[in-house]
């Protein structure tokens, strides 16, 4: 969506290109007067007429451009070289330098612009030499301001430091590192400039307070057009066309220049080609199963990749199951997929998964709905984010309860407060009534787990609920959590990347890897003797016997664009032979209830 | 605590801005005297220049007359037109109010249409919708407003004519008409500004609709509406306000030309006709009234943060 605006690039340049040859052009004198012609018809030799004086409108429309650019550059280029050294002296200097340059710039600022120039000439008459310097300092505040903002975030960083040690100047020092760094911005806000000038002086020239008569200007050549637009509303139109068409342009480029400079990917939505096969029939139940639950993400370049592919688990109630990986490696992607919650750029492609006898991944988007938050609830990493900061913490909840409400079900006010005291808020009637920033991390996501609560879900989906929070706090949480799903018999999903907390917290674990689950079992067999070398790594990297190192896995996880053809942990692993190089391996079983994706797995033991 | 900080804050920029106003006659090149009195480039008659600068005040120390300012305007007094020695400030009383409500109609105008077609855009982003209004938003928003204005009077006005091409009938007089001559100026203006509203608000939705509270509340199990009205439109409508607000001032001064093509005798026409008189204590009164609103409205907005926004307060 995001093209560079070749258009309007093309129009700017050809206007600059048209404003400096326009004197070898071979058009019509600009200000040949021929009053016995007056509003001529366009002809071969007048293509857009003559106007109220019989002067040629293309010519003066072509000439205008030169006043119009000649003025516009010149004030933005003025305001840029001025404003840059400004920002850049306040932010090298600072001390009373910085006080007045930022506190002139924000006085500067409350004087409207158009105001300030009628102000100018009253002061210093109509003409070049009073909007060039006027509107120079209207643009000033913001060549200022880019610049030194851009000083303050420089001058801490350590090259800048690393520079002044070595005995580099001052001026070396700001001409080879500021420079640079805030040319982007600059020429964002020259372009701004620039566009503003035009219409700045446009609006000037229209009321006769900027370039004098009968200088040609796009403003003057409205203005006189005005009272003639009843005979000929094309000496109107003209140049109101070629004055909004070289604004709109400039700031096309802008906006163009700017998504260049900053480029944010925008994320391509993903439409389900073909419907999800039928569902197997339900397998012997489980509280949740899932089964060969695929996810596939459009990329920006319109190919797409699986960043989940064939994960299959079972969680019975009252039960954990911790989903643990590197990031990357599809876990959260997998508990948003069984909420509904992907990403427009993403979506299930394939799979199955059933709560209490009912398929998930199937539903109509009202069902899932109504399912999100009474049957399934999540709790988010990040409390602080995941709360609406402008509203009170009891209101967040009352909705969760509302949104699922019954008909039967007791008033919701008591109920909020005691899920917070449920929770272990203290003081819950109170702190129902405040605000998320008045909270603490660890008090926010109790709030989140209240909230997940509140309607009794039969699974709940808890992704990295501790790894924003305190160390003290997390084991706090933890403890909640499971207190929380002795006494309600919820099925837990867990996922999480602390291989000591699912120790703690799981009955059972599925270990992610590149989007595919490579080795599931229970938590005491699996961490005890870990079946693929990929947990095995992990494991030993997350807790290093006394006196080692631990140790680190060589390489990084693949790119989903870049997955090798055989087992994806080979390029990784340090027991790879050509077998599993030549073919992906399957998840196979190494006991009862406990798979691998290993096709060695015996070598480990 | 944080709100005397703010008025603190506005007091000393009022300061600021009182001295700026005073110094431009100072540090601009020449005798504005004799800048005043000259027409056509003749120089002027040397004792007349003499005069007005002692009428001026100008003949008299630096700081005498930055005091004599200063003390003026803190007992409201902002001096006397050349023209009629009316008091300058009984001439903004009477001029002030109808380019408010041109203003004001305005921000209603921009705010009625460019908030919800930017909800709308951002909701549908991609779409043809969303693509058409932008191209709009980027028209209107380049397009200057006394382009608009002229466009608007030769299409509405003088080929349709549906609407008369401007003028100012006092609403006591025929409330109606008022109301009638109100509309054109008032769209003119608000135009470019629903356009600005428009692209702010997309913006503004678009980020919020990305924060992890809008995934919170969908997996509460909230309908996509509740979630916008909600969850979504007050956070959004933060950024939207200070842009908003901003623009409102910015407009104060930005309605020289609107009036001018309407013929509304608002405060800009009024300071248009004052510097083609050069009419200088007119001009640098008005020029520090409305400066000063700018503060006061900025103020406002701070204030008004404080009320939608918590976190502000605290």
């Amino acid at each position: 969506m995001h093209r560079f605006p070749w258009w309007a690039a093309a129009f700017v340049a050809l206007n600059i290109a048209v404003a400096i040859l326009v004197p070898w052009l071979d058009l019509h004198d600009p200000y040949a007067i021929a009053t016995t012609r007056q509003f001529e018809a366009p002809s071969w030799t007048h293509p857009l007429g003559l106007d109220e004086l019989g002067r040629d409108v293309l010519s003066r429309l072509l000439w205008g451009s030169r006043t119009s650019l000649s003025i516009a550059l010149a004030a933005a280029a003025f305001g840029c070289i001025v404003g840059v050294l400004f920002g850049m002296a306040g932010g090298f200097l600072r001390g009373a330098v910085e006080t007045v340059i930022l506190r002139s710039t924000d006085a500067l600022l409350c004087f409207p612009p158009l105001l300030l120039a009628l102000l100018a000439v009253t002061l210093m008459g109509v003409g070049y030499s009073t909007l060039i310097p006027l509107m120079a300092l209207v643009f000033l505040p913001s060549f200022i301001r880019i610049a030194y903002a851009s000083v303050l975030s420089i001058r801490s960083q350590d090259y800048v430091e690393a520079m002044r040690v070595l005995g580099a100047g001052r001026v070396r020092v700001l001409a080879g590192t500021i420079l640079p760094n805030i040319a982007g911005p600059v020429l964002v806000q020259f372009s701004l400039a620039a566009s503003a000038a035009i219409t700045l002086e446009s609006g000037l020239s229209f009321i006769g307070l900027g370039v004098a008569p009968p200088t040609p200007t796009w403003g003057g050549m409205i203005g006189a057009g005005r009272g003639v637009m009843q005979n000929a509303p094309l000496q109107l139109l003209w140049p109101c066309l070629m004055l909004t068409i070289t604004i709109v342009s400039i700031n096309m480029l802008c906006d163009g220049l700017r998504d260049m400079l900053d480029p944010q990917s925008v994320p391509v939505r993903l439409t389900r080609r073909q419907p999800l096969p039928a569902a197997p029939t339900a397998p012997a139940m489980q509280e949740f199963q899932l089964d060969g639950l695929d996810v596939a993400i459009a990329t920006p370049d319109g190919r797409s990749i699986m960043p989940v592919q064939g994960v299959s688990f079972a969680v019975a109630s009252g039960q954990t199951l911790a989903l643990v990986g590197e990031s990357g490696s599809g876990k959260s992607m997998t508990g948003l997929a069984l909420t509904g919650l992907l990403p427009l750029n993403a979506a299930v492609v394939g799979g199955a998964a059933w709560l209490d006898g009912q398929e998930l991944l199937r539903e109509d988007e009202t069902k899932a709905r109504a399912r999100r938050g009474r049957d399934i609830a999540m709790i988010f990493q990040d409390p602080a984010s995941s709360l609406n900061p402008l509203q009170r913490v009891g209101t967040q909840i009352e909705e969760m309860l509302r949104l699922h409400d019954p008909g039967d079900a007791p008033p919701r006010g008591p109920r909020v407060i005691e899920l917070l005291s449920r929770v272990g808020i203290p003081d819950p009637a109170r702190r129902a009534r405040a605000w998320p920033h008045e909270l603490s991390g660890g008090m926010r996501q109790r709030v989140m787990i209240a909230m997940a609560i509140a309607n009794r879900p039969s699974l709940v989906i808890a992704d990295e609920p501790t790894t924003a929070l305190d160390v003290t706090i997390q084991a706090q949480i933890l403890e909640l959590l499971a207190e929380l799903q002795r006494e309600t018999g919820l099925a837990l999903i867990f996922i999480t990347h602390n291989l000591p907390v699912v120790a703690e917290m799981a009955d059972r674990v599925a270990v992610m890897y590149a989007g595919q689950i490579v080795e599931t079992g229970a938590v005491a067999e699996v961490f005890a003797d870990p079946r693929h070398p990929y947990t095995r790594a992990l494991l030993a990297s997350a807790a290093p016997p006394e006196g080692l190192a631990p140790q680190g896995l060589p390489g990084q996880v693949p790119a989903f664009n870049a997955l090798p053809h055989g087992c994806r942990f080979a390029p990784r692993c340090g027991m790879r032979g050509d077998a599993c190089e030549a073919a992906p391996p399957p998840l196979v079983d190494t006991a009862a209830g406990w798979q691998s994706r290993c096709i060695r797995w015996k070598e480990l033991a | 605590m944080w709100f005397a900080k703010r008025i603190a804050m506005s007091l000393l920029l009022v300061w600021m801005v009182a001295t700026m106003a005073f110094g431009a006659i100072h540090i601009v090149p020449g005798d504005p005297a004799e800048i005043m009195l000259s027409e056509g480039g003749f120089a002027p008659d040397p004792s007349a220049v003499a005069a007005l600068r002692e009428e001026l005040g100008l003949d008299r120390p630096l700081l005498t007359q930055y005091g004599d300012w200063v003390r003026g305007l803190v007992r409201g007094e902002l001096g006397h037109s050349l023209l009629d020695q009316e008091p300058v400030g009984e001439l903004i009383g009477r001029r002030l109010p109808r380019t408010l409500e041109l203003i004001l109609v305005a921000t209603l105008f921009a705010a009625l249409v460019g908030i919800p077609l930017g909800v709308l855009a951002a909701v549908r982003r991609g779409s043809l919708l969303d693509r058409c209004l932008n191209g709009f938003a980027a028209l209107f928003d380049g397009m200057p407003v006394f382009v608009i204005a002229t466009l608007l009077i030769l299409v509405l006005a003088r080929q349709l004519g549906w609407v008369s091409t401007g003028g100012y009938v006092p609403f006591a007089q025929n409330p109606a008409e008022h109301i009638r001559l109100l509309l054109m100026p008032s769209i003119a203006i608000g135009l470019g500004f629903a356009a600005v509203v428009l692209r702010m608000t997309r913006a503004a939705v678009l980020d919020t609709l990305n924060r992890d509270f809008v995934r919170t509340a969908r997996s509460k199990g909230a309908a996509p509406l509740r979630i916008l009205v909600r969850h979504v439109l007050r956070n959004a409508l933060m950024p939207v306000i200070t842009v908003v607000a901003l623009h409102m001032g910015a407009m104060l001064g930005g309605t020289v030309l609107t009036e001018f093509v309407f013929n509304w005798p608002g405060i800009s026409s009024m300071m248009v006709d004052a510097v083609n008189s050069r009419d200088y204590p007119v001009v640098v009164g008005t020029l520090f009234v409305i400066a000063s609103l700018f503060v006061a409205l900025n103020l406002a907005v701070d204030l008004l943060y404080g009320l939608i926004d918590p976190r502000v307060r605290a």
